[in-house]
């Protein structure tokens, strides 16, 4: 446990499944009043395709500027000096914005979505990193590799017929 | 020097990524996205204590990332990267108490066979 603030917004306990495994909010009840349960999973879903297609790109596009911009500058040494001056390289700057757009969107996602669909399901990234590397720098794929998109691809869709979220969120209101 | 520094990327990363996921869920779902909703959500999470710690350790993850691209090729950073799936789907069902069933155990274990397969 880290140092403890103890703000009123906090909640600390965290409840157990509920029975169905379908997505409840905890303000779902009080904010939208005769909402069907499937109306709340649908909405949920969509919002959930949507914003893990964004944490994947910036993620994916922002490990790649920041590895070219630090295969640039080669090796640097270990000095927390020299690691903060990378960040003011133009290709390591335009990374660190990516994956600032990366976490914003993950955190989002995250205030609704399990760890244990998130992860898996953004593991599409890799598949999109060996895919842009065939089409945008014209290398050649090989048996091994598409095996291992074929592997990916499959958990990935397996993973995405789970429930986003199977525990009730604690929401502040 | 390689290993030192996957071994505090695998750590940082696992623990940034729990967290966060705590931090997130005592939060409660984000439904509003303009400026001013988007400004209050950042308030309130940076006095909130399971996200000051994930943001600690996705800083160290950061910077090991990057060491370690500098030294080793994309082609090795990115994969062992992926070796927080496992440790993170056990945490995620003993720690943040989420329902991980037969599909997501098997889907997780499909995308780390296929991490290694694209990765050599």
């Amino acid at each position: 446990m880290p140092a403890t603030s103890g703000t009123s917004k906090e909640h600390e306990q965290v409840t157990p499944p509920d029975q169905a495994g379908r997505a409840v909010s905890a303000t779902s009840g009080t904010a939208t009043g005769g909402v069907c349960a499937a109306q709340e999973a649908a909405r949920l879903r969509a919002k959930t395709r949507l914003f893990t297609a964004i944490v994947v790109v910036s993620n994916v596009s922002g490990n790649s500027a920041l590895t070219h911009g630090m295969k640039l500058l080669g090796d640097i040494g270990n000095s927390p000096l020299a690691l903060i001056g990378a960040l003011f390289h133009p290709w390591v700057a335009l990374g660190v914005a990516l994956l600032i757009l990366w976490t914003l969107t993950h955190m989002a996602l995250l205030s609704w979505a399990d760890l244990s669909y998130v992860l898996p399901v953004t593991a599409m990234g890799y598949v999109l990193t060996a895919l842009s590397g065939k089409y945008l720098l014209g290398e050649t794929i090989s048996m091994e590799h598409w095996a291992g998109i074929l592997l990916i691809t499959a958990g990935v869709t397996l993973v995405g017929l789970t429930s986003p979220a199977t525990t009730a969120n604690q929401a502040p209101q | 020097m390689k290993w030192l520094l996957v071994l505090i990327l695998v750590t940082a990363t696992t623990l940034g990524d729990v967290a966060r996921a705590r931090g997130m869920k005592t939060h409660g779902e984000v439904r509003e996205f303009h400026p001013g909703a988007v400004k209050r959500a950042v308030l309130a999470l940076a006095r909130n204590k399971w996200v000051i710690l994930s943001t600690c350790a996705m800083a160290v993850s950061f910077f090991s990332f990057i060491r370690l691209v500098s030294i080793a090729p994309m082609s090795f950073a990115v994969p062992v990267s992926a070796a927080t799936l496992i440790p993170e789907t056990i945490l995620a069902r003993l720690f943040l108490r989420e329902r991980v069933d037969w599909r997501r155990w098997a889907g997780a274990g499909l995308i780390a066979a296929g991490v290694v397969l694209i990765s050599r």
